[in-house]
Formats: structure tokens, C-alpha cells, sequence
């Protein structure tokens, strides 16, 4: 599904009375997420991206502005004919019921529009199917019995995950097959007695006018005869069975929420999510509750699934790591306003504005107050930058350098050097980086090589051309060179 | 960690055991004994030994002892109709109140504006006094009350007359208990649909759950410690009902020398303050059945809870 959202608006009315002001948490939000595609919402606490995520969601209104699915308007829609899937920063899940009961939740009571099929007839032939299966159940029924308490649970659960089917059939089957003197003959007498029964059922329906095609929708007159019912037990099981398998919580089914690890709660929460096949996928910071490196696997995880599942998918997140790893594009926000859309290596390599600059990046931004004379630029009395013409000259800039960009080195390959005191050190596993300070920025940021020899407490540090940005110092704007 | 030295918490527990053991151990143990006593007298403190005739006297099974005046009465009509009454009143009005006062927190959870105000508004019939609330819904509820008046009856609920029956006199008695139970129970529960995490609600509003679906599928299991809390507080209360037809009725039942409005504390309350010595252990005995009774119901209801309460 294509997401467009166009002229996005939220105003939280204040209180004249108290002198609390209207705040503005998101304006002149327009986008377009095509089909497929997984869209980070990026920026700093407070800049309006979960609110953003909870009006597509329907659960916030919007102040104004259009939200269209597809072409449908469904800026006024209830969230419950949205719809949409969220999985909460939180996970949100019910601590009552089981992680089945959970997942299942969004589809108990709801009504679907099916063809008349006979059940009895696809469950017979299920269950005569399985039957045919016999060895290889036993083997599984086997391997679980006697080891525990709730061995039944865990080998009905293991043939309704290898053969797809309703646990209702997985549990007859192990009924039957559970005792060990069950013999071949008798699997061939229940085998023959089922399909006695299903021819007896296809005479009925014919004697009743009704005929059953191959995939056994039922027919009068040859047309298929359709009813709006309420979904069954036995397709939820099938649905069930379907997330379960995408998310991977095959064998967690049946324990409650407090009973999984926080990587399994978050699966649970994207199951629930994903059961009603929504139109789009909502996620609300998922990974902020996780530890940092079940954070790295869950968000490759979440990039796998959405993309088996190829639903349309909104990310919500503070973190510009996830982010940039896992998104198509990314969005990112201040204060409610749109700073830049791109795709993520881009938005890095090429800012367009100082917070986009200063926002992505680890570790982040050097920037210098600065001024343009002539052609030149400097920082206090140094000159940093040559420019090629003089267009600027007189202009208040800002101008940075990213950490990669300036080098403490012998062999002067580059021109222009700002110096700086040594100040800190600091390990950030695989990089390392140094921490100076001038007085033009009290946290210069440098990447540490390996052949430094750290023997003194200042340092000049020769700018790299090719890694300078420069910006407007009046509107933030990046000037491009 | 465990000390041998450990004196100290006993003084300071001191007081207040020495008034527990006085003034709720004591008598609770006294009240099984005397219940046990063969010709007891209260005011003598006279006593012939252990026997079951007290009990086999309050179940109709030997008649009560012809020197006792005014006994025969009262003892017929514990079996007859305290044991009854207490059982109808409990389970009536118990399941009502619990059910409406869910509701009842459910709506004042959900609203806005003037929450504090209803919340305040249903709890005030708590602080009030019970016979007092019954003397009040005596008048509303008399011949020429405002209840008939209002609905053109013509029917008499609380006087002592021939023509109040037992089931206008019960009804009235079921109202004024379900009423004055009412604020505890809401309070209990909007303080505990409080502590549910909106959070659930907005993710079964996006998985499209109805409002009624929303209500026995979440707030119900998660109000569940609360209602089990409630529903043995009630239980509880309700086989202890007394005040509410002292306050109601001038008697003890809808005619003159009837005993058909008895409950079992009534009973127990007659004896004790009947002022002859005598009918005193027929009181231990209706106390040790009703706490029985209370026991059972009670252990029932927490063996039930093991598989229904989440926590």
C-alpha cells in the first residue's frame, strides 16, 4: 500500500487560563511511502515523530491535513477501520493471556466474507492426510512423551507447526496415535472409516442440490455461494501459526508474557501486529527496551520480516543507528518540521542543512563559528578553506569538518590546520578518538590512528577538503561548494 | 537473618498483642467453648459439662430447655428462617452490587469532566450511618412514602402490617444493602482501573475490539485481584447483615410476634441481649455456625481464584 500524507498538522491546545500555550508538534508534514517501502522517523525526543506514528495510527487527531491509503482519505477514520498495525514502545501486550491468546486477539469476533465451504470434508481429508503420516507423528509424539508435564502440548504443537494444521486436528490425531500398541491396521480401518464419511457427507449434500468443487467451496446451480460469519476457531489456529512461524516464537506459543525475554515480547508484539495482514505497519521505538545487542539482531530481524511480508512499514526511533541500517529511507525531524527524506547513506554523505549534518554521524559534527573574507574562510585568525570565488565574502558561516576529516599527521598533505589541547581519550570499541579543545569549540572530535604517538599536549589538526560542510550561519542552510 | 535477641520487637509488639489477646483472642476461643457447655450460665458462670444439645437445640433436633422464657421463639426461627435469610440476602445482593459497581467504575473511568465529582458523589452514602440509612429508606419506603407515590403503589414494604409480605419487606432490605455497599466497591475498582496501563486499551482499539469485547477480554482479567478482594469482603459482610433490617424494621419481621426477617447475627444479638443468663451459649452457637459458614465460603472462593486471578 502507498502512504501519502499531505500537509500534516498537530496543535496540542494549551490552557489560556493557566498561560499555557498552544504547542505545535508537527507541522507541514507531507511524504509518500511507496508500496513495500520501511520509512525511519528520526530525530531527537520531542520533535513530533511519535506523534506522527499515533495519528497514522488514528489514535491522535489531526488538527489538519490529509492521510491517504492507497487513494482512500482516512484522515477521519476510526483506528479500527484503519487497518494498521502498531507494535508499542512498550509492546502493550496482555499480561493475561498467552502469547497464542495475544496474537490472536485482533481476530477473535471478527467477521469475514467467505465462500460456503464444507468444513467436515476438509477436516476429514486433513486428518486422513495426517493419518497417512503416521510413522513420522509417532516419531515426534514420541520424543516428547514422558519427558514432562505438558509433553501432549508440546508434540501437539510441534505437528500442527510441521503440518500446518488446527491444533483442534493435532490434538485428535495425537489421541489417537499416543498409544504405542496402535497398529498399522488400525490407522487403515480409521483412514477407510473417514472417508466412508466424507463420501457420506458429499451424498447429503448432494441429495440437498449442492455440489462441492476441488477446492471444496460449496456450489448451486454451479455458482459459489458466499456468507458473511464470524472467523473460525480453526483459521485463527491457521493465522496463529502463520506469524508465529515469520517471528519464529514456534515453540513459546503457550506461555504468557512475563514468561519471555524482552526480544520474544517485542516478536510477539509484531505478530499481533502482523496477524490482521494490516496496510501498514506502525512501529513505535521497538528496540529502546531491548539491551545493545539483542537491539542488532531484533532490528535485522524486523528489516527480515518486513520484507518477507512486503507490508508498508513506518519506524519510529531516536537512535540514528537503527535508523540508518535497517530503513529505505529515513526521515528526520526537528521540532515537528521536516528536515530532510532520503535514503540513509545520503543524508549523511550530503546534509542538507546543519542539524541533518550535526543530528546523524558518531561521533558527531566539529563545527566552527566562522567568517568568509574574500575567498577565504576562517576560523579566528586561521584560515580553514579556500573558496573558488568570491561570492560570499562577509558572510557569517558555519563551518565542519567531520571526525574522519581532520588529522593529526607529519607528512603535510593538506594546507589548512586548526590546532587544538589535547583533553580526552576515548575507546569506542573498534574506533578510537581523541577529544581537543581550541577556543572556537570546547569538544573537537578527531578519529585516533594507530601510529599516533601521543607525546604531546597540543596538536595541529590538518582539515581534509573533501570533508568539510559548510552551512549558512543565519537559517542553518547547507551552502554546497 | 534470624536473631535469638530478638526481645526487642516483642515489647514494642507488646500492647497491642496483649489487647488482641484480651479483647479478640480470648473471647473467640470463649465463644467455641461456651458454644460446647452443657447448662451455662452467663451471669452465674455456672456450667455441667461438655454436650452437642446446644447445637442439637438450635437445629430443631431436642427441643430447648422450658426454663429459658421466651427461647422457643428465636431458637425455631434460626433454622427456620435466620440460616435462609442470610443465605438470600448474601447471594442476592453480593453478585448485584459487585456487577453494578463494576459498571458504575467502568462509566466514571471513562469519563472527562466531573469525574472527581461523581467519584465523590458515589462514595458519600459510605460515610454515612447504616441505621440511618435504613430509618431514611424506611420513610421512602413507607405506606404513604415517596416510592409509592411516585410509582402509584398502593403497598406496604416496611410497616408491621398483615399486608407486608415477606418478599416486599425482603426487596426493600435487598435495595437498601445493595445501595449502601455500593461506594467501597466502585472506589476499590475505579482505583484499580486506574492502575491499568491506557496502553492496552489503545492497542485493542487499533486491533479493532468493541467497547464490550474491550471490557471482559482486558478489565475484567486485570481487575481480577480487586474483584476477588471485594467479592470476600462482601461475602463476608453480607453473612453479617444485620444493621440494615434493625434500621429498616422496628421488629423482626413484617408482623407483630413473626421472626421471618431474622438473620443469624439478629439472632445472635437477641441472646446475647435477652438478659438471662441462659440463651447466651444459643448466641456462641449461631456464631460459630456463621463463622463456619464465612470459612467455608471463604476457602471456596480463594480455591477458585487459584485458576481465575491473574496478578
Amino acid at each position: 500500500m502507498k502512504l501519502v500524507v499531505k500537509d500534516l498538522k498537530k496543535v496540542f491546545e494549551g490552557n489560556p487560563k493557566k498561560n499555557i500555550p498552544d504547542t505545535i508538534a508537527v507541522s507541514d508534514f507531507s511524504i509518500t511511502v511507496n508500496d513495500g517501502e520501511l520509512i525511519g522517523l528520526l530525530g531527537p525526543s520531542g520533535c513530533g515523530k511519535s506523534t506522527i506514528l499515533y495519528m497514522l495510527a488514528g489514535l491522535k487527531e489531526v488538527t489538519s491535513g490529509n492521510i491517504y491509503f492507497d487513494d482512500e482519505d482516512i484522515t477521519d477514520l476510526p483506528s479500527e477501520k484503519r487497518g494498521v498495525g502498531l507494535v508499542f514502545q512498550n509492546y502493550a501486550l496482555y499480561p493475561h493471556l498467552n502469547v497464542y491468546q495475544n496474537i490472536a486477539f485482533p481476530l477473535e469476533d471478527t467477521y469475514v466474507t467467505t465462500n460456503i465451504k464444507d468444513y467436515k470434508i476438509i477436516f476429514y481429508k486433513k486428518y486422513i492426510e495426517l493419518l497417512k503420516e503416521y510413522t513420522e507423528i509417532q516419531k515426534i509424539i514420541f520424543k516428547y512423551l514422558g519427558s514432562n508435564k505438558g509433553d501432549s502440548l508440546e508434540a501437539i504443537n510441534e505437528i500442527s507447526f510441521k503440518y500446518n494444521v488446527p491444533f483442534k486436528l493435532s490434538k485428535k490425531v495425537y489421541k489417537l496415535l499416543k498409544d504405542k500398541r496402535h497398529s498399522y491396521l488400525e490407522v487403515l480401518s480409521n483412514i477407510y472409516f473417514y472417508n466412508e464419511k466424507i463420501e457420506k457427507e458429499k451424498n447429503k449434500l448432494n441429495k440437498r442440490g449442492y455440489t462441492i468443487d476441488e477446492e471444496f467451496n460449496l456450489l448451486k446451480d454451479n455458482k459459489i455461494l458466499t456468507k458473511k460469519r464470524k472467523i473460525a476457531k480453526d483459521e485463527i489456529d491457521l493465522e496463529v501459526l502463520r506469524v508465529a512461524r515469520i517471528v519464529q516464537l514456534e515453540n513459546y506459543l503457550f506461555r504468557k508474557p512475563s514468561e519471555l525475554s524482552g526480544g520474544q515480547q517485542q516478536r510477539v508484539a509484531i505478530a499481533r501486529a502482523l496477524i490482521k495482514k494490516p496496510r501498514l505497519l506502525l512501529l513505535d521505538e521497538p528496540l529502546s527496551n531491548l539491551d545493545a545487542r539483542l537491539r542488532i539482531s531484533t532490528r535485522e530481524e524486523i528489516r527480515k520480516i518486513q520484507k518477507e511480508s512486503k507490508v508498508t512499514t513506518v519506524f519510529v526511533t531516536h537512535d540514528q543507528e537503527e535508523a540508518l541500517s535497517i530503513c529505505d529511507r529515513i526521515v528526520i525531524l526537528e521540532k515537528g518540521k521536516i528536515k530532510q527524506i532520503d535514503i540513509p547513506q545520503r543524508a549523511y554523505d550530503d546534509p542538507k542543512n546543519v542539524f541533518v549534518a550535526s543530528f546523524l554521524g558518531t561521533p558527531p559534527l566539529n563545527k566552527f563559528d566562522a567568517k568568509v573574507i574574500k575567498n577565504k574562510i576562517l576560523v579566528g585568525n586561521y584560515v580553514v578553506f579556500e573558496l573558488n570565488n568570491n561570492d560570499l565574502d562577509g558572510e557569517e558561516v558555519v563551518f565542519s569538518v567531520r571526525p574522519e576529516g581532520l588529522e593529526i599527521t607529519n607528512d603535510n598533505n593538506f594546507k589548512y590546520y586548526l590546532e587544538g589541547k589535547l583533553d580526552n581519550y576515548e575507546t569506542l570499541g573498534r574506533d578510537k578518538e581523541l577529544v581537543l579543545n581550541n577556543e572556537f569549540n570546547d569538544s573537537i572530535k578527531v578519529v585516533f590512528k594507530d601510529d599516533l604517538v601521543i607525546d604531546k599536549l597540543s596538536y595541529k589538526l590538518y582539515i581534509n577538503p573533501k570533508k568539510v560542510l559548510l552551512f549558512k550561519k543565519s537559517d542553518g542552510e547547507r551552502i554546497y561548494l | 537473618m534470624v536473631r535469638k535477641d530478638n526481645y526487642k520487637g516483642w515489647i514494642y509488639l507488646a500492647p497491642s498483642l496483649i489487647l488482641l489477646a484480651i479483647f479478640t483472642l480470648y473471647p473467640l476461643i470463649d465463644t467455641f467453648v461456651i458454644s460446647f457447655l452443657k447448662d451455662y450460665n452467663y451471669l452465674k458462670g455456672t456450667s455441667s459439662g461438655f454436650t452437642l444439645d446446644n447445637y442439637k437445640a438450635l437445629f430443631g433436633i431436642i427441643p430447648p430447655p422450658d426454663y429459658i422464657s421466651g427461647i422457643s421463639g428465636p431458637i425455631k426461627a434460626f433454622f427456620q428462617y435466620a440460616l435462609p435469610n442470610t443465605m438470600i440476602i448474601t447471594f442476592v445482593t453480593v453478585p448485584i452490587s459487585i456487577i453494578l459497581a463494576l459498571i458504575i467504575a467502568v462509566l466514571i473511568n471513562s469519563i472527562k469532566a466531573f469525574q472527581k465529582f461523581f467519584q465523590t458523589l458515589f462514595f458519600t452514602p459510605y460515610v454515612t450511618n447504616i441505621i440511618a440509612v435504613g430509618m431514611v429508606f424506611g420513610v421512602i419506603f413507607s405506606h404513604d412514602g415517596l416510592f409509592n407515590a411516585i410509582f402509584n403503589l398502593n403497598k406496604y414494604w416496611v410497616e408491621s402490617n398483615p399486608e407486608t409480605t415477606y418478599w416486599n419487606a425482603m426487596t426493600v432490605i435487598f435495595l437498601d444493602i445493595i445501595w449502601y455497599q455500593l461506594p467501597f466497591k466502585i472506589l476499590i475498582f475505579v482505583s484499580g482501573l486506574q492502575g491499568i496501563d491506557k496502553k492496552y486499551y489503545e492497542a485493542a482499539k487499533i486491533d479493532s475490539a468493541s467497547k464490550f469485547k474491550q471490557f471482559y477480554k482486558i478489565t475484567v482479567p486485570l481487575l481480577s485481584p480487586q474483584i476477588l478482594y471485594i467479592s470476600i469482603t462482601s461475602f463476608i459482610n453480607g453473612f453479617k447483615e444485620y444493621q440494615a433490617i434493625a434500621g429498616l424494621f422496628k421488629d423482626r419481621g413484617t408482623s407483630g410476634n413473626s421472626y421471618n426477617l431474622y438473620t443469624v447475627v439478629y439472632f445472635v444479638y437477641d441472646q446475647v441481649n435477652s438478659g438471662n443468663g441462659e440463651s447466651v451459649r444459643y448466641a456462641c452457637c449461631g456464631a460459630v455456625v456463621l463463622f463456619l459458614i464465612i470459612l467455608v465460603f471463604t476457602g471456596l472462593q480463594f480455591l477458585i481464584s487459584r485458576k481465575r486471578i491473574y496478578y
